[in-house]
């Protein structure tokens, strides 16, 4: 599965810090879903969604 | 399971309780203690700092850390029950036991110290893994 979680968060000029700090986990956690090693929870989606104005399908997408 | 979990802290004190679980032992064999009685107070000492290390809280405790709980805990299970087939091998992995009572009966997996530190050990070894994975 990919996302789009860097490019908007560079888009949005929010840091890792800051977005790890929004959605409520570690910044750690933020480095493993941008690099696609920890896909997240249902609840953590639709928090990053919130926090960008996008829909889930638009940030989270199956690869082809 | 993970719903209640102990302050960060008590992470730390696990750790002390199970590595103080050996030199206990040693103590209590050299005070005059049964090698069975021995072993049993080492077991349960382990087993209280082994239950405080998978109860206790991370800094940064979130859904992805649980994740990895979860998996250090499946390891730490599995090196279990891989312990206990290993301890119906006798005398492969006798130097624990000959160390503890002079015996070469049973081995380092026979006796549930040793299969709780070897459990630990993959605990920590994969939540470590786990965490740090990026």
């Amino acid at each position: 599965m990919k996302n789009r979680i860097r490019i908007e968060r560079a888009e949005h000029n929010i840091s890792q810090a800051m977005l790890a700090d929004k959605v409520k986990v570690s910044r750690q956690t933020i480095i493993s879903v941008e690099n696609g090693k920890y896909i997240p929870s249902t609840e953590l989606a639709l928090r990053l969604s919130e926090v960008f104005g996008k829909t889930v399908n638009e940030l989270f997408f199956l690869e082809e | 399971m993970f719903k209640f979990l102990f302050p960060n802290v008590f992470k730390k004190i696990g750790w002390g309780v199970l590595l103080s679980s050996l030199p206990i032992v040693i103590v209590f064999k050299y005070v005059g203690f049964s090698p069975d009685k021995t072993a049993d107070i080492g077991s349960i000492i382990a087993l209280i700092g082994f239950f405080l290390i998978i109860q206790s809280a991370e800094k940064d405790e979130d859904e992805r850390i649980k994740l990895c709980r979860l998996k250090a805990m499946s390891s730490a299970f599995l090196t279990f029950i891989i312990g206990i087939f290993v301890s119906k091998l006798d005398h492969l992995f006798d130097p624990f036991n000959y160390i503890f009572n002079h015996s070469h009966q049973g081995g380092l997996f026979d006796t549930p110290m040793g299969l709780l530190y070897f459990s630990a050990l993959f605990y920590f070894i994969t939540f470590r893994y786990s965490k740090d994975e990026e």
